[in-house]
């Protein structure tokens, strides 16, 4: 026995036996209470468990058990496993992270890597697309929500992507410029109308002093204006495309000291946002002035030069305008004559008695010739004609047309026309017409005509192809 | 013995309330427990009871994030000093009462002379400790009846070592001063 289990050795012999005494003196032991006592503890352990501490204990636990390597392993593996789910916990929630945001980086920067580790050109172009996708899903919310200058460095990576796709399609770099129109032209359709002019400024400021886009506002010879710029075109500057007023144009070139440009080229990038068209009508008479036409004040192109064949000064007519927005004027896309009292349009058919150089006389009626009355055929004094006049609103009786009808004898010969098929053959067509003038004879007496070179009209033959006439012929009849 | 690092590991494991742990803490340190509460106390029941409580009071320290940080074993030492202490002061106990408890455990003629003798003595130096000042009764119970090393005593008592053998020292000059009494 060593000397620390027998202490009471030290003492003198007197406290040495006591100590003895005592220190020797051993309990009896029960083994029954001894498993009882036991049970009874093991019992109070499982009652007292603490709740939601066990997890997080017992692995600290095990944690602080653990060897020192295995422990600096697991460490390691915790750590790394941590960083990795953060990681991708950090990057799902940058996809949907704008420019300005912490996250919008970490957002380029894991498009980047991906883009580093695509090997295939497919997967490479697959990889572009879709970034350029997400480039113009953020540009249209910043857009929308003003943040206008937070979009250059949108675009820019968006151009990126696009021209990236360009090379790889066509398997060269591509021109710069090609590339940007085909930019706007994508652009300008997909972020909408609302946005194209925001649109345009963040395009000019990434080119700022080389090229420019913008809307294509008045053409005028060499000098043409681009939103406000005027921009001059040299024997050398190559327009590609029909640009017309309200298109949006790409100029390349330099600006010059007095901030006007000089284009190198010009090409169309994006054509005017087609309207609706605007339409009206309206009723009046005919004042021509140089190329325009005026009617009741409005001032309007002709679309069709066939239009003004039987068109003349003074005439009343109904012009059905349409609003072209490239232009910014008014064309007609309609001409009906108005007819009323003094506007009527007739055919008359006759033998010319006599001919001067600015009329004619048919049926012993002189008709004035106007300088736009056209003439087909031969005019002589013999032949059968046919006149198409107008009554302008002021009474006046005007030769639109000369037809000269050389196949009437023919026509007669062969009796298949139509005139035949009528029931009228070519003499009784004299006999109609009789009675049509003295219709018009009688309705002239109804507006008392004050000129006396429309009674010859009372011999004439005339054929009025107006609806009303066709009413007061079938009154005449009754 | 268990030592100290073991102790230690024990004791952690036991924080992170392991049954396993728990159970061995009680079975490595119950034994001793009991003998002491015994030597103190001189009954098997009130050992027991003592026992039984003292690691009651450990497992709701624990629950509680509170007990021992490191010296387990002289926590539950102290621990069985105290409810010792406590259980004397709440109910003293007479010189006659304990020859009667001594006479009723050990029927005359059942042992020796020799060994009458030696529990004549156990028993009048267990009611001499408890006369003592508390630590000195502690310091010396630890030091002779469990063995304890200075070191080990000074953690149970929580001072020095310096301490423990100056209390040592004055305890048993009190202690044979109190056996030479006649009344004890």
């Amino acid at each position: 026995m060593t000397r620390r289990e027998e202490p009471w050795m030290e003492l003198d012999e007197e406290l040495a036996r006591y100590f003895q005494a005592l220190a020797t003196e051993e309990p009896e032991v029960d083994f029954r209470r001894l498993r009882e006592a036991r049970e009874h503890y093991r019992a109070m352990v499982r009652a007292l468990r603490p709740r939601g501490r066990v997890f997080w204990t017992f692995w600290k636990e095990r944690f602080a058990l653990m060897q020192p390597f295995f422990r600096r392993a697991f460490a390691l593996v915790l750590v790394l496993a941590f960083i990795f789910t953060g990681s991708v916990v950090v990057v799902r929630a940058s996809e949907r992270a704008l420019p300005g945001s912490p996250l919008y980086t970490i957002k380029l920067w894991q498009e980047n890597l991906l883009l580093m580790r695509a090997r295939s050109p497919g997967v490479r172009a697959q990889l572009h697309q879709r970034f350029a996708q997400r480039r113009i899903h953020e540009l249209r919310d910043l857009l929308a929500s003003g943040r206008q200058q937070e979009s250059l460095v949108l675009l820019e990576n968006l151009l990126y992507h696009v021209n990236a796709l360009a090379q790889m399609a066509q398997g060269e770099p591509g021109t710069p410029p090609a590339n940007l129109t085909a930019d706007i032209q994508m652009l300008a359709s997909v972020v909408g109308p609302q946005h194209q002019q925001a649109l345009l400024e963040t395009v000019n400021a990434l080119y700022e002093g080389k090229r420019f886009v913008g809307v294509l506002e008045q053409r005028q010879g060499t000098v043409w204006t681009i939103d406000g710029t005027q921009v001059l075109l040299t024997p050398d500057t190559l327009v590609q495309g029909v640009p017309r007023a309200g298109d949006v144009v790409e100029v390349v070139g330099h600006s010059l000291k007095d901030g006007r440009w000089q284009a190198q080229w010009i090409r169309v990038a994006a054509r005017a946002e087609a309207r609706a068209p605007l339409e009206i009508s309206i009723v009046g008479e005919v004042q021509r002035q140089g190329q325009f036409w005026r009617i009741d004040g409005h001032e309007f192109l002709l679309r069709d030069p066939a239009l003004v064949d039987w068109l003349t000064p003074g005439t009343l007519v109904e012009v059905h305008l349409q609003w072209d927005t490239r232009e910014e004027t008014w064309k007609a896309v309609k001409v009906e004559p108005k007819t009323s009292y003094k506007g009527q349009v007739r055919e008359i058919y006759g033998y010319v008695e006599a001919l001067e150089p600015h009329r004619v006389q048919v049926n012993g009626a002189w008709w004035d010739l106007a300088p736009e009355a056209e003439i087909e055929g031969a005019l002589q004094v013999g032949a059968y004609i046919e006149l198409e006049v107008w009554q302008d609103a002021q009474g006046q009786w005007r030769v639109l047309e000369v037809e000269v009808e050389n196949e009437k004898e023919e026509k007669h010969e062969s009796g298949d026309d139509d005139e035949v098929d009528d029931g009228k053959d070519n003499l009784s067509h004299e006999e109609t017409s009789f009675e049509e003038n003295r219709h018009l004879s009688s309705q002239r007496e109804d507006v008392t005509l004050e000129e006396p070179d429309y009674s010859p009209l009372e011999k004439g033959f005339v054929e009025d192809l107006s609806e009303d006439r066709d009413q007061d012929a079938e009154d005449h009849e009754e | 013995m268990v030592s100290k690092v073991d102790e230690s590991r024990l004791l952690k494991r036991a924080r992170a309330w392991e049954e396993e742990a728990l159970l061995q803490i009680y079975d490595l340190y119950r034994p001793g427990l009991f003998r002491y509460a015994y030597r103190l106390l001189g009954q098997e029941e009130e050992a027991e009871e003592c026992v039984a409580e003292v690691f009651a009071r450990f497992l709701f320290a624990l629950r509680r994030g509170q007990g021992p940080q490191r010296h387990l074993r002289a926590y539950l030492y102290r621990m069985v000093h105290n409810w010792v202490r406590d259980r004397f002061r709440e109910h003293p106990v007479s010189p006659l009462e304990d020859v009667e408890r001594t006479l009723l455990k050990d029927p005359v003629g059942s042992t020796t002379e020799e060994e009458a003798v030696r529990r004549w003595q156990a028993e009048r130096l267990r009611q001499a400790l408890r006369r003592l000042p508390p630590r000195q009764a502690k310091v010396l119970s630890l030091r002779f009846l469990q063995g304890f090393t200075f070191e080990e005593i000074a953690e149970t008592v929580g001072t020095s070592v310096g301490a423990v053998k100056a209390l040592q020292h004055r305890g048993l000059e009190n202690l044979r001063r109190l056996l030479k009494e006649e009344d004890l």
